[in-house]
């Protein structure tokens, strides 16, 4: 049974490389382009793991972080944020909203399937 | 996830579906219900889709207790997802001493 | 897939395309208004997310580029630099830099991993360079990227790695399970201990709480940071201990001894940067190393090593590490230590100030031995002993000063690997320098002065003494021809031997040129030692060819000269066809003399000793020969012109004593000269005081010096005697004829 992602990101193209790669490796894999559009078809889907960005309109990564961990049915859910070196500070308040894990762009996709997999294995 | 208790005293506890960390807290419920009302523990994992460390936490448990109240425990036919974290951890001998393990690796 | 990525790479051109008009818009926003956020924010987006997306599509220089624009404008953004007019032009290019290396990709196609063109680099380059300098010059921040440790590779063994889980790992969305299915991507998992530790009492087990943990046997070759790394995420709820095989353990013994001293820092940070450690291993016993100190009533004088020991204690007891890894560690740091404070032994003077405090002490010896001579005179009994203590003051003074101006003379040595390697090289030579004694201690000025004559030694040797190769291998030779150079010290001296292992000196030819040259008669019988000596006459050189290295003209008596007139003396031992030995005898300083006290007349002078050849009896000395008024003397069958030095100095005494007279027969270079004096007073060892300018015409003179008992004497300088000793020959032979 294959394992499910949800990516979270605006930038289509970077979505697009992102699940190309873990569709290649064997997940399935759903694409938000935002926090709320997240949140909107987290509604009765299983996911395994979370992998969004950061700085995003309308809903932002922290915010999207901090609701997931309010719905009974996600709470448990890893959750890997896409980040910068340039972002300390968004990293600690990511981790304080229970995000555990983190990736650094620019990244190749290689890199995600290895922190991906750490999580869960497809 | 479905649980089915029986009053026969060998009657298998059985878990069905996911047995993760969502499920956990009503699965421990049914393993509590099931301790008090029979004087053996044989759990029917065959019918499980899914095993998380929770759930494999509760099984552990499980035979920590019937090892504690000195009562018989057996695990019924687990299904193949059960048996590969079994294995991933050595934990057949300890678990499921009767059935003969998938061998492979070491 | 490659498809998919086509339409991928599509999207992200266009959306480049986007990202850069937004950029140029706030660049312009920013012309009228530099403090405008949201401008400032769009430029940072901008090329924060082209270097995010061009990264996952692997366009590398796309990423190198923006990201060093995007470290700017995070800068710029949070206040730590202005945005300046010249700030904007530079982003404006780079806007349009970033612009064409995305058109340059869309060219490539596949082929995105082509080089981009030599123009585009440069322009590159040189944005990136305007921006980096500018940065310098505002905030002068020199990013200090320490160097990457070298992880060390492990063979096949078994790693140990304990993990206890916290209690709300499950909750913070970590699956255990996860990390050991990985892991097991890693390497072989041997074994695996799973325990479960729920509270005693079934109530309080909670279903969602972790009780988690397990003892890995693992086997792999991955190295200690990449199997930490399974774990990084679990970093927050575990206590993770990996303990490497022993077969690591050498390799990091060995990475430990062979740590530089800039990169041995605190033993936890030295431990992380072989790869013994993980930070996350370091920061737990950290944090349980402040707990403990905490907790600890008594107060403790907390020095480094006792902080270490504990720390170690910890990191060993945590099972991170083994004892004997700590051991090494520890071990490492102290010797960089112990160096480190060498260094800071040492504090750098000028030479100059050193030469003037030797000076002022040769004043001051002078001065104190004046006061005896006042207090002696006086009959000041009981200041004697004020005196003595300040002449023993002094005396420490005198030797400590001249101490200080000591130094190995290594340095300048190796210098010359050098020359013997570059000239062998032009003469096809195989020569090897060989240095020995190198940290033997002479007078800085003493160093300097005999540098030209060593450079001349030790060419001649490569020139002169070492055969070619083919000749070498014709005798039966090695190949490589070996210099020798060694220092050490010989009561009060320094010796240096250049020796060399080629042809050595030809006793016949030199013979021969000598008699050619009128240096000595056909029937002269001479020594192989004295024959030796003749090429220290002046103009013989005995290769007939001269090479442009050694030339011809320069030989070996100006060598004898310099060194000479540094108060040293040259010996030389050569077999033909085994090697020449030349050996230099040197006073450790030019402010000590070891002289030959004298007296004449009223007064009395020192001779360097290392000059002086013999003393004689006068009227012992052989019959004068008084062909012109000169001053001749038939030593053994040999002329020596002499001085008298009551007659140079005019200081006869007054009353005339019936005594006799002594020849002290001097040598500089291959001269010889006789001193009629009236006394001879014995050796001495003594400062050497200049004469003050008043006396810089005064001949024949090189200082004076305080004797023990306050008197002044005068030291010759015996080569400007010898001068005068030979013109008077000069002129009386030109007389004669």
């Amino acid at each position: 049974m294959a394992k499910t992602i949800m990516v979270v990101d605006d930038s289509a193209s970077l979505r697009n490389v992102v699940c190309i790669a873990l569709k290649s490796a064997g997940y399935d894999v759903i694409e938000a382009c935002d926090g709320r559009d997240a949140l909107a078809k987290l509604t009765g889907q299983k996911v395994h793991l979370i992998v969004s960005d950061v700085n995003m309109p309308n809903m932002d990564g922290i915010t999207l972080v901090r609701e997931v961990k309010k719905l009974p049915n996600y709470k448990f859910t890893p959750i890997m944020m896409l980040t910068t070196e340039s972002q300390p500070e968004k990293k600690q308040q990511g981790k304080e909203a229970g995000a555990k894990a983190w990736l650094v762009k620019p990244f190749q996709p290689p890199v995600l399937l290895d922190a991906v997999s750490k999580l869960v294995l497809p | 996830m479905t649980v089915n208790l029986t009053s026969a005293p060998d009657t298998p506890l059985t878990f069905h579906g996911e047995m993760t960390i969502y499920t956990a807290n009503e699965q421990f419920q049914h393993l509590q219900q099931h301790l008090s009302t029979h004087p053996s523990l044989v759990l029917d994992l065959s019918g499980v889709t899914e095993l998380d460390s929770a759930g494999l936490q509760l099984v552990l448990m499980a035979h920590t207790e019937a090892t504690r109240r000195n009562i018989p425990f057996r695990l019924h036919n687990p299904s193949l997802i059960v048996q590969e974290v079994f294995h991933l951890l050595r934990l057949e001998r300890a678990l499921m001493p009767t059935t003969t393990a998938p061998k492979s690796g070491s | 897939m490659s498809l998919n990525m086509d339409a991928a790479r599509q999207a992200f051109i266009e959306e480049v395309a986007e990202l850069l008009q937004s950029m140029e818009d706030a660049l312009l926003a920013l012309e009228d208004n530099p403090a405008d956020n949201e401008s400032l924010n769009e430029v940072f987006r901008a090329m924060h997310t082209i270097k995010g997306t061009g990264g996952v599509f692997g366009y590398m220089p796309v990423v190198e580029f923006t990201h060093a624009v995007e470290s700017v404008m995070e800068e710029v953004r949070s206040g730590r630099e202005p945005m300046s007019e010249q700030l904007i032009c530079i982003l404006f290019a780079c806007r349009d830099h970033t612009s064409r290396l995305i058109e340059a990709i869309v060219e490539m196609g596949e082929d995105s991993g082509k080089p981009l063109s030599s123009d585009l680099i440069a322009t590159g380059h040189d944005l990136l360079k305007q921006l980096t300098q500018r940065t310098l010059q505002t905030t002068n921040i020199t990013p200090n990227t320490p160097e990457q440790p070298k992880y060390l590779p492990i063979v096949s063994d078994v790693w140990m790695i304990a993990l206890d889980f916290g209690r709300n790992a499950l909750r913070n969305g970590m699956d255990p399970l996860s990390f050991l299915r990985y892991l097991g991507s890693l390497g072989d998992i041997v074994d695996v201990v799973t325990l479960s530790v729920p509270p005693p009492l079934n109530e309080e087990f909670d279903p969602e709480s972790c009780y988690l943990s397990f003892r890995i046997a693992f086997r792999s070759d991955a190295d200690k940071p990449t199997i930490a790394a399974v774990f990084e995420f679990a970093e927050d709820d575990c206590d993770i201990r990996i303990l490497p095989p022993d077969s690591a353990q050498d390799t990091y013994l060995d990475l430990l001894a062979s740590l530089s001293d800039t990169q041995v820092t605190r033993i936890g940070e030295m431990l992380v940067s072989i790869g013994a450690l993980t930070p996350n291993e370091l920061a737990r016993a950290l944090a349980h190393q402040a707990d403990e100190r905490n907790t600890d009533a008594i107060s403790e004088t907390h020095s480094e090593h006792t902080a270490n020991q504990r720390l170690g204690d910890i990191l060993i007891q945590q099972g991170s590490i083994k004892p004997a890894v700590l051991e090494q560690a520890a071990k490492t740091q102290e010797a960089a230590r112990a160096k480190r404070q060498d260094e800071t032994r040492f504090i750098r003077v000028d030479a100059e100030r050193l030469g003037h405090l030797i000076n002022l002490v040769g004043e001051l010896v002078t001065s104190s031995a004046a006061i005896r001579i006042m207090v002696e005179r006086a009959g000041v009994e009981n200041m004697n002993e004020v005196v003595d203590s300040v002449d023993y003051l002094v005396a420490e003074i005198r030797d400590n000063a001249l101490q200080l101006r000591m130094v190995p003379i290594g340095e300048s040595l190796s210098r010359f690997r050098r020359v013997v390697r570059d000239t062998s090289k032009e003469l096809g030579k195989n020569i090897e320098l060989v240095i020995t004694g190198g940290d033997t201690e002479l007078d800085k000025t003493v160093v300097e002065k005999i540098t030209d004559p060593f450079m001349h030694l030790i060419r001649n040797a490569v020139d002169h003494g070492i055969e070619s190769p083919e000749e070498r291998a014709r005798v039966g030779k090695p190949v490589n021809g070996t210099i020798t150079v060694n220092a050490y010290h010989d009561s009060g001296h320094i010796v240096i031997e250049i020796e060399d292992d080629g042809a050595g000196l030809d006793v016949k030819r030199i013979r021969a040129k000598a008699e050619a040259k009128g240096l000595v008669k056909p029937e002269d019988t001479l020594s192989h030692e004295e024959t030796l000596r003749l090429i220290f006459a002046p103009g013989l050189s005995t290769k007939d060819s001269a090479t442009n290295l050694s030339g011809r003209g320069v030989g070996m008596d100006v060598v004898r000269q310099n060194i000479e007139a540094l108060r040293g003396s040259v010996e030389l031992d050569s077999v033909l066809g085994q090697g020449t030995k030349i050996t230099i005898i040197l006073p450790l300083t030019l402010a000590i003399i070891d002289g030959f006290l004298v007296g004449a007349g009223r007064d009395q002078y020192v001779i360097p000793l290392s000059q002086v050849a013999e003393c004689v009896e006068m009227k012992a000395a052989g019959e004068m020969l008084k062909p012109h008024n000169g001053h001749y003397i038939n030593l053994r069958g040999e002329v020596l012109p002499f001085i008298r030095l009551t007659e140079l100095f005019n200081n006869q005494h007054t009353v005339r004593h019936e005594h006799r007279e002594s020849l002290v027969v001097v040598r500089f270079g291959h001269h010889k000269v006789g001193l009629v004096v009236d006394t001879l007073l014995g050796e001495l060892q003594t400062v050497i005081k200049p004469l003050g300018k008043l006396f810089e015409e005064l001949r024949g003179i090189a200082g004076a010096t305080i004797l023990g008992t306050g008197d002044i004497a005068l030291i010759l300088d015996v080569s400007e005697l010898a001068m005068i000793g030979q013109m008077k020959r000069h002129h009386s032979d030109l007389r004669h004829s």
